[in-house]
């Protein structure tokens, strides 16, 4: 079933990016254009000063001019200015204090743990910063801030479930657990990011209640089945769930952007209370011994597992499903207008 | 009176062409060429002296075929008060020569 969605999120991405590549090339731009366009469309926390970057590249005259000032562009829209640098160093010393103490408290308790706490309490420490200084935008919608709360509680639940993994089951963590602990660290870290950004576009609340409404059917549909059915049906409705959230939140907003990147919010979310309710049934699932067992070993290949499946091939594939049903909306839009033309 | 942070060698020599004429407005690249700082740094100088309040911002209002609406800048009352203390702090040093560039249009 994985590999049917793997082919399904390659038939998806392969002919989206061919048509993509063929509008760019029939656009007539050239790359710093494509890149000031690409740069200033990501500055969402400052989109006036992106769309004023936009407005300049037209009059910088010779290719080199213009691959500096797309380079200049890239900078600025990847480490743009701190909008309140004070609260941007209270916010990082108290995450520093947060990370520093819960460090100590799981190497005191939970010692395979203590390089995945702190590594993710500075990645999530520096993105809260980041924040604060207004360098990455809040969610300004209700929706979108209740999704960021869920995203923010099946992290904590992971965090727990690992660290508690750690403490009773310490085989299930061991060996290459090092890498392991930067991987998730990391993955974790990128999802939650991403289930903080809007999806943009002139009606974004509504393409944020759906995005949230997608993350928490697939959250119940993960519940559901992790307890009761396995996997498969639990890949099989999710990316039902998606394509309904791309098509409402892309018809919602008029924007097939949007409706990708509420799909996506989706999945990461999603994602997110997936590897949350996997430790939680492996916890409750298993005799756990607070000593070197093969149940560790087991546990360990499903935490590993969980990782793979539940953080990555599935959000992708869902994301994927997300697309296609953006597109399929933006396509009904179009037909209308292509039939009055 | 703002009270003032030094600001660096290159906020300065902005706020400093801002200053010679603070009624007119510019827009970004004019002021990259003019002082020869690349796009990289000047906006995100653009950007902080906006948010501090120095800084007045518009949309140009003139349509000009081939390209769109740029963004225009000038020194808020604020900004001038700051601009003259920070050319104080920095010795009265004069304002650099312009380095026009003949890459320009409209300008």
């Amino acid at each position: 079933m994985v590999l049917l969605g793997l082919i399904v999120l390659a038939a998806t991405l392969v002919p989206h990016l061919v048509r993509r590549l063929r509008a760019l090339a029939a656009s007539g731009s050239d790359m710093p254009e494509r890149i000031v366009v690409t740069a200033s469309r990501v500055m969402t926390a400052r989109r006036d000063w992106g769309l004023a970057l936009a407005a300049e590249l037209p009059q910088v005259r010779g290719q080199a001019l213009r691959w500096q000032f797309a380079a200049g562009v890239l900078r600025v829209a990847l480490f743009p200015p701190a909008r309140r640098p004070e609260r941007a160093l209270a916010v990082a010393i108290t995450g520093l204090a947060v990370t520093t103490a819960l460090t100590a408290a799981t190497a005191a308790v939970a010692a395979p743990a203590a390089l995945f706490v702190p590594l993710l309490g500075l990645l999530l420490s520096g993105y809260a910063a980041a924040v604060a200084a207004g360098r990455r935008p809040v969610p300004p919608e209700i929706p979108g801030r209740i999704t960021a709360v869920l995203a923010l509680a099946a992290v904590a639940a992971s965090v727990a479930s690992v660290v508690w993994l750690a403490v009773w089951e310490p085989a299930s963590i061991g060996g290459q657990w090092h890498a392991f602990s930067v991987v998730l660290a990391v993955i974790i870290a990128t999802h939650l990011a991403l289930a903080l950004m809007s999806p943009g576009g002139r009606n974004s609340s509504a393409a944020a209640w759906w995005a949230l409404g997608g993350a928490v059917a697939c959250a119940a549909i993960y519940a559901t089945t992790a307890f009761f059915q396995g996997p498969e049906p639990a890949l099989v409705a999710s990316m039902g769930v998606m394509l309904a959230v791309g098509y409402g939140a892309s018809a919602a907003t008029g924007s097939r952007l949007s409706g990708a990147r509420a799909g996506l919010i989706s999945a990461v979310t999603g994602a997110l209370a997936h590897f949350a309710i996997d430790t939680a049934v492996l916890l409750t699932g298993h005799q756990l011994s607070a000593a070197p067992g093969a149940a560790g070993y087991v546990i360990r290949d499903a935490v590993g597992g969980a990782l793979l499946t539940g953080l990555l091939i599935y959000p992708a594939i869902l994301a994927a499903a997300a697309l296609v049903g953006s597109a399929a909306a933006g396509r009904r839009a179009l037909a209308p207008r292509a039939q009055a033309g | 009176v703002t009270r003032i942070r030094r600001p660096s060698a290159q906020t300065t020599a902005v706020l400093q062409v801002l200053s010679a004429d603070p009624a007119h407005w510019r827009y970004g690249y004019e002021l990259c060429t003019e002082l020869g700082i690349r796009a990289g740094s000047m906006y995100p100088i653009l950007m902080r002296l906006a948010d501090r309040g120095l800084l007045e911002t518009s949309w140009e209002t003139e349509h000009v075929p081939g390209r769109p609406a740029r963004h225009l800048y000038r020194l808020s009352v604020a900004g001038r008060d700051y601009a003259a203390a920070a050319a104080q702090a920095a010795g009265h040093q004069p304002a650099p020569p312009s380095r026009r560039s003949p890459h320009l249009e409209g300008a």
